[in-house]
């Protein structure tokens, strides 16, 4: 198979501003990366670059050996970080509005999955919380069966109970064909989920490594050395 | 309930060991079925690659093994779990004695107290 | 996927068309009764001049509350259609969602101009059709056939065209001219999304500074040439008697200048504006 993800040379310049600057990286099948690095570090950016919400400046970005667009989006499954629905959206109204759109969208594992959570289909947006509407968010994302899932601060700003609820579920939508990239700043949640990590800072990859190579060859927890990478 | 793990050594060599503490305090029984992967990882919460590697170094060590079709189960070889108890058990008496030996006790004197202990705890 | 995001587009942007142009119905049903109400009180005899004279200020108020209720309709729709629906649904954080289906930035273009344009359409016809059944009584039926008659045979008279001919193809050019305005629109706001900050103020700068120069441009024309979208003769042109107005051209010639250049000049700036916003959508998105 071809590889997942792969950027050569990409760079991504706001104005005068660099966001990322001429990065090299791939990424394979089957696995759940972290990408970490502080806030302004450029981690949405590349998101949204593999999104197609944002072109590059310069360089390349293939998904499945295709530039991004409407046949990538296709297999891109995006948790932003805000909340995109209309609050006059019913949960069904979202199911139809995914099922119509994504031929990969497995309407009866969205369902279970909020039957859970105690989410009637038939609750407005508008009448939910926050945090609520998040999980529906995530629910939906997580329902595609998507090579890729890119899901952008998805436990920031969320209780205790909420992040393990993510995680379960990101656990549980594994599968060896499709990998997840989670961007966070947020590492020591999120740490024993992850296979690899990459350090992203000031728009330059750090490092690209896996967990266990880590703590094997460092002797400490991710977290521990991402601390001592961004010490300030 | 996520298994507590800590940060300092890799995750599947944590989980090796919680498993292997599982089977030989009888927590799963020699010929038990293991869950699978997915479940495993769940209850630990950590990633399924990381259960799917800690599971094959427990293959590797013996304690557990492969049906093909049916799935991963514990080893019914008593013998081996004997083994593997004692190499526990002494990897445990070696951290002991270093640890003795740090606060500069001799090996007579651990003998003694640790006598002293044995019968004081009955 | 076009058939798809058209039939979203309509679910979402029915929530407010319907109940909309449902009130245009009622408040034209209503005031077609007061509107028979006020002829057949005219038959009474009135024994109080106080009592006519409220009647007519109320009569006043209504109708003009009525006016203010169709610009109202006709500019929500405008506004709604062509610059809050689009901009909310492809330029905010909804732009999230949309911009990552597995749809093509053209085919939002499409979508939105699609149902912005029957929903203008529709709207169109409903305050027509709202005035007509407002003034309609039994003297203009009785007239319609001399009317009829009247615009068939002045019609080729000022135009030089049959009016069977002229009509619709002043409504294509309509038709044109609205869709043409729409992408204008859409390409104001896309260009204004992509900076940086200030999105909307940029938008309406790029309006203006637009209109500044397709206003210069068109007056030159219209200057230089006497040609206008009426499809008549330009007797305002600085050039009066310059231009292609002393050429000997006949009234269906003119017809055909004028009427076909303010066809091309809209497709011209329609297909320019799609190709603009376009660009602006797939190589320089900027949501927030």
């Amino acid at each position: 198979m071809e590889q997942l993800l792969s950027c050569q040379n990409l760079t991504k310049r706001y104005g005068y501003k660099t966001a990322l600057d001429s990065i090299n990286l791939t990424i394979e099948r089957g696995r759940i990366i972290g990408l970490l690095g502080p806030n302004g570090s450029g981690k949405t950016t590349l998101i949204k670059l593999i999104n197609g919400l944002l072109a590059p400046t310069e360089g390349l970005l293939l998904i499945n050996g295709a530039v991004p667009g409407p046949e990538t989006k296709k297999v891109v499954s995006y948790l932003p970080e805000r909340t995109y629905f209309n609050s006059w959206m019913k949960v069904t109204d979202i199911l139809n509005f995914f099922c119509d759109f994504y031929s990969d969208f497995d309407r009866n594992r969205a369902m279970e999955m909020l039957h859970r959570l105690n989410i009637d289909e038939k609750d407005r947006l508008s009448s939910m919380s926050k945090g609520t509407k998040e999980k529906v968010q995530l629910i939906m994302v997580m329902s595609r069966d998507a090579d890729l899932y890119c899901l952008d601060e998805p436990i920031g700003g969320v209780d205790p109970a909420a992040r393990d609820y993510i995680l379960q579920t990101i656990i549980t939508n594994y599968n060896e064909r499709a990998s997840v990239l989670i961007s966070t700043h947020l590492i020591s949640d999120i740490e024993n989920v992850l296979d690899d990590v990459i350090f992203i800072q000031n728009g330059h990859i750090r490092l690209t490594t896996s967990v266990d190579e880590i703590r094997e060859q460092e002797g400490k927890s991710v977290d521990a050395l991402f601390r001592e990478v961004f010490r300030c | 309930m996520a298994w507590i793990l800590d940060d300092s050594r890799p995750i599947y060599l944590q989980i090796v060991d919680v498993i292997k503490t599982n089977i030989i305090a009888g927590a799963y029984q020699p010929g038990d079925k293991l869950p699978s992967v997915r479940d495993l990882a769940m209850e630990a919460s950590v990633n399924p690659n990381t259960m799917q590697k800690a599971l094959t170094e427990l293959e590797r060590s013996g304690l557990v093994y492969t049906q093909r079709t049916s799935g991963r189960f514990i080893t019914e070889d008593t013998a081996k779990m004997t083994e593997i108890k004692e190499q526990l058990a002494k990897e445990q008496i070696q951290l002991f004695l270093k640890n003795m030996e740090q606060l500069g006790f001799k090996k007579e004197d651990i003998k003694r107290l640790l006598d002293q202990e044995l019968k004081g705890g009955k | 996927m076009l058939g798809k995001l058209i039939k979203h587009e309509f679910r979402a942007v029915n929530r407010l068309m319907l109940p909309l142009h449902l009130g245009l119905i009622v408040i034209t049903i209503i005031g077609r009764f007061y509107v028979q109400f006020v002829m057949n009180r005219e038959h009474v005899n009135y024994s109080s001049y106080s009592l006519r004279m409220w009647e007519g200020i109320v009569d006043v108020m209504l109708v003009s509350a009525y006016v203010i209720a169709l610009i109202a309709i006709f500019i929500i729709t405008w506004l709604y259609l062509d610059i809050l629906r689009f901009r909310k649904n492809l330029f905010t954080d909804e732009g999230y969602l949309m911009h990552t289906l597995p749809a093509s930035a053209a085919q939002h273009i499409f979508t939105k101009l699609a149902v912005s344009a029957v929903w203008q359409i529709a709207d169109g016809i409903l305050i027509g059709l709202s005035v007509f059944a407002m003034v309609l009584n039994k003297s203009i039926i009785e007239d319609f056939g001399y009317f009829w008659n009247e615009l068939w045979t002045s019609f080729p008279q000022i135009f030089g065209v049959p009016a069977g001919i002229g009509i619709p193809v002043f409504l294509l050019s309509a038709l044109v001219n609205t869709i043409a305005g729409t992408l204008i629109i859409y390409m104001c706001i896309a260009i204004g999304h992509s900076f940086n900050d200030h999105k909307v103020l940029a938008s309406i700068g790029i309006y203006m500074g637009y209109k500044f120069v397709s206003n210069l441009i068109s007056s030159i024309v219209v200057a230089l040439s006497g040609i206008n979208s009426f499809g008549t003769r330009n007797v305002n042109s600085i050039f009066f008697g310059v231009g292609v107005y002393n050429s000997g051209l006949n009234e269906t010639a003119y017809f055909w200048l004028n009427t076909g250049f303010s066809l091309v000049f809209s497709l011209v700036l329609g297909v320019g504006a799609f190709v603009l916003t376009n660009h602006f959508m797939t190589k320089r998105l900027n949501l927030e």
